[in-house]
């Protein structure tokens, strides 16, 4: 089941294995063996890790006889990229107040 | 998600100059408060455990609610970590969406700083609220490498 949200994308992303085989689904498609190989997993070990990436609506997964191929959505990835760039620009400029208000010795009295 | 938003920053002032200016309730209010909005009063009780809150006004002089947040470390001129809450006008803090904030402050070349700024434990609020969404301007980069870099 899909539960597209931020809450489930967070958490699928709240993982390096699963950081991990995002980052590398961005390029190609890859079975669940590929996925597992760098990451020194088991298939039953990656194969419980991608389907957190399903639930969260980020991976979809193929199943041709043996062979489960998985492929990255990467446009749901955008509501949470976008919550993360807001809240980072937040504190950038926040911290551009900061610097502007000592660099006129504001803070000094 | 381990560390979320890291930013860092170097700002010409030595240390401890840059530390006041988190804790200092009248300099807090000279740059804490979104761009266009003002705030209204600050306040901090510094020691583990103090309060450190912050009031923002739109310009119409609306009160925007701002910031709560419980002071959980502080190590003079080197770290501030707080438990932090946005929270609008009626100033209600829910443990759900409570994350992290740290600030470290290192000594830099020429009498600078180096700030760290690293705000985690997210999850909470980005399920709860796309509240920073809505009220800051938006913009998605459109690279999972970026998120990725944000993420790492």
């Amino acid at each position: 089941m899909v539960e597209q949200s931020l809450d489930t994308v967070f958490h699928a992303l709240a993982n390096d294995s699963r950081r991990g085989m995002v980052e590398r689904l961005v390029a190609q498609e890859l079975t669940i063996g590929e996925l597992a190989g760098p990451l020194d997993m088991s298939f039953a070990g990656a194969s419980k890790h991608v389907k957190v990436l399903e639930r969260a609506g980020l991976v979809d997964r193929t199943v041709s006889g043996r062979e489960h191929r998985c492929r990255l959505h990467i446009e749901r990835l955008q509501p949470a990229g976008e919550w993360l760039t807001n809240c980072e620009r937040y504190w950038t400029s926040r911290l551009n107040a900061l610097e502007t208000m000592i660099l006129k010795g504001e803070d000094l009295k | 998600m381990s560390e979320a938003i890291r930013i860092e920053r170097v700002i010409p002032a030595p240390p401890e100059r840059v530390y006041r200016a988190w804790l200092e309730p009248e300099v807090l209010a000279k740059w804490a408060a979104p761009v266009g909005w003002s705030v209204a009063d600050c306040e901090v009780e510094e020691r583990a455990g103090g309060r450190y809150r912050c009031r923002h006004l739109d310009p119409g002089g609306t009160d925007m609610g701002g910031f709560e947040a419980e002071i959980a470390e502080l190590v003079p001129n080197e770290r501030i970590v707080l438990k932090w809450h946005f929270v609008g006008p009626d100033r209600a803090t829910d443990p759900a969406t409570e994350t992290r904030l740290t600030l470290l402050f290192d000594p830099a070349p020429d009498g600078a700083t180096a700030v760290t700024l690293i705000h985690d434990e997210l999850d909470g609020l980005a399920a709860a609220h796309p509240f920073i969404a809505e009220n800051i301007e938006g913009g998605w980069t459109g690279t999972v490498g970026r998120l990725a870099e944000v993420l790492a």
